[in-house]
């Protein structure tokens, strides 16, 4: 529900597409081609976030985000490599499967309640890692390599759109983004996003309105997984390698803390803030390796003492003059 | 008289809990349009027997009929779109939803399009909606919510959150309508604002099912009052008899004694 003043509903289109032009012209102010990866691994990261932050919107925690990540990542490259089939296929495909895989596990173990949820979506994220290291028809533990990247696409003028260069490839992803984005942002101002608010702050409420907090939540399972699968597939044909170990659980973690930093309440902001913070920090600090893990640690604690609500959370609480009154609740938001 | 089947047959239920026995064979009937008071001593049952009506818990033994068709054992939200709205004694809020946000989701059950409907926005699903929120605002306003409309459920007084609840039950424009202590802690005032509400909505044609223990209003605003104590139903009568019948009196002052 939007309590936004006139002005500041006129500002909002406006900074999105400020927004959104900057971000087309990164490649060609960005020279540097670690600075592009850094920019396009972090793209990955925000929709990785925010395929955490959809389960979470339904009151569910989950620590197998990258479990379904790598699902996207090995159909997808498998589906290239062993049967040919071109990226355009295969990459719907492998997020089709992905979906289908978390709709299949998600029906069996949404049913036991939030917090076992937790540990047996931890559980799956190390099964499907053992799974991907046991077997060789997998790659093994050394994974795949020489993942080509997507097949030329030919228009009328000027010539075949190529996805070699970063720059190229960059546009893929983000484009990706902004559709996920995009679509996102319809879900959760519908009826089903009011349903997963309700859901998640009150089951027993949601439900005797009639709204079925199981099929509800599997629904978002089954859509965050399959936003999971297809970072996965983009990023496995950008790095052209898959290893099990990129896919463990600390990667789950790192993916919560990409939402959490940004804000729990808010399922596309808080990504969008936190993930390219996370990402593209280390970059920043690259010269100091070693402060890395310090810093990482330091900011988890920041987070939960100081600001739990996350970035976008504390601006609010902020701008509400929450502030100097302590905690008062927030409201759910974009 | 109320012609016609009773919309609501509670027949022989039982609830077991081990060895505990909370409900020993009660047998009640609701008609359309109608108010019934369920009242008893704390522990008597009658938050268990709501519970079992609306799908919470499964009865050891007994049936439940609905508009005709058997709902015992179904689940929650399958009574609900059945037209079974509930409240709840310690309420059930989004705390962190404002109070118009709270009262449109609620609309939910109303919504013919569906889930995909509701995605694409398609023509029925963003009139559907339009629809809801216009109704949002006319509860609103009715219930006198009209300046907290933008507040978070959570910071509300105990009184207002109590009428959000009411309302978002209302929104589902039920057939079978159970407050559980709708107006317990209200002042005066506001139970009677409460109560009027409520008996406008049984004279719509909605049958209504009120837990209390203030007695002034199951008197005031009861069709029919129905006492239950230690799980068994002792007294069904008009709310005058019932204020007189000796069991009853009994079963509150062993409460109290």
């Amino acid at each position: 529900m939007n309590l936004l003043s006139d002005r500041q509903r006129l500002i909002r289109p406006i900074a999105l597409f400020i927004l959104v032009a900057l971000l087309i012209s990164v490649p060609v102010m960005v020279k540097s081609p670690y600075l592009m990866t850094v920019l396009i691994a972090s793209c990955f990261a925000v929709i990785l976030g925010m395929s955490f932050s959809m389960i979470y919107s339904t009151g569910l925690i989950t620590l197998g985000t990258a479990a379904f990540y790598a699902i996207g990542a090995y159909a997808s490259a498998l589906l290239i490599m062993k049967l040919n089939l071109s990226f355009w296929v295969a990459s719907p495909l492998a997020i089709i499967i992905t979906g289908i895989i978390a709709f299949a596990i998600g029906l069996v173990i949404i049913r036991v309640g939030t917090f076992i949820f937790v540990v047996l979506t931890l559980l799956f994220n190390v099964f499907i890692v053992q799974i991907c290291g046991q077997f060789p028809v997998l790659g093994g533990w050394r994974g795949f390599v020489n993942i080509p990247r997507p097949e030329p696409i030919s228009i009328p003028w000027p010539a075949p759109i190529e996805f070699v260069s970063h720059a190229a490839y960059y546009y893929l992803v983000l484009f990706a983004l902004l559709l996920v984005v995009f679509i996102s942002h319809i879900i959760y101002t519908s009826r089903i996003g009011r349903a997963w608010q309700m859901i998640k702050q009150s089951e027993r409420l949601a439900e005797s309105l009639g709204m079925s907090v199981y099929r509800y939540r599997v629904l978002a399972f089954v859509i965050a997984s399959s936003l999971a699968g297809l970072a996965g597939s983009l990023d496995a044909h950008y790095l052209g390698v898959v290893y099990p170990d990129m896919f463990g659980v600390f990667t789950s973690v790192y993916i919560q803390v990409y939402a959490a930093l940004g804000g729990l309440g808010f399922p596309i902001l808080g990504p969008v803030i936190g993930a390219p913070i996370m990402v593209i920090g280390p970059y920043l600090l690259s010269d100091i390796p070693e402060i890395q893990p310090i810093i990482f640690g330091v900011v988890l604690i920041a987070i939960i003492v100081f600001f739990p609500s996350g970035i976008a959370g504390s601006l609010q609480m902020l701008r509400r003059g929450y502030f100097a009154r302590g905690k008062a609740y927030e409201k759910v938001d974009v | 008289m109320k012609p016609g089947r009773p919309l609501l047959e509670v027949s022989g239920i039982c609830k077991r809990f081990g060895s505990l026995v909370v409900l020993d064979g009660v047998d009640l009937h609701v008609n359309n349009a109608e108010i019934v008071g369920l009242i008893g001593p704390n522990g008597a049952g009658k938050t268990t027997l709501f519970n079992i009506i609306n799908g919470f818990i499964s009865p050891t033994s007994g049936k439940i009929t609905f508009n005709g068709s058997d709902i015992t054992g179904l689940k929650v939200h399958q009574i609900a779109r059945r037209g079974v709205a509930r409240t709840f004694q310690e309420l059930a809020l989004c705390k962190e939803s404002t109070v118009f946000a709270s009262i449109f989701s609620a609309f939910h059950l109303t919504y013919k399009s569906g889930v995909c409907s509701a995605f694409l926005r398609t023509r029925s699903a963003r009139n559907e909606e339009r629809v809801a929120k216009e109704k949002t605002k006319e509860i609103i306003d009715f219930l006198g919510l009209g300046p907290y409309k933008d507040k978070l459920a959570g910071n509300l007084s105990s009184g207002y959150q109590k009428a959000l609840t009411i309302a978002m039950a209302f929104a589902t424009t039920p057939k079978l309508l159970l407050l559980d202590e709708p107006v317990t802690t209200l002042s005066e005032d506001r139970v009677d604002m409460v109560m009027n509400l409520v008996a406008k909505v049984r004279d719509a044609g909605t049958a209504v099912v009120v837990i209390e223990h203030n007695m002034k209003a199951i008197m005031n605003y009861c069709d029919r009052v129905v006492v239950l104590a230690y799980g068994k139903k002792i007294a069904e009568d008009l709310p005058q008899k019932i204020a007189e019948n000796k069991e009853v009196i009994e079963a509150y002052l062993g409460e109290m004694g």
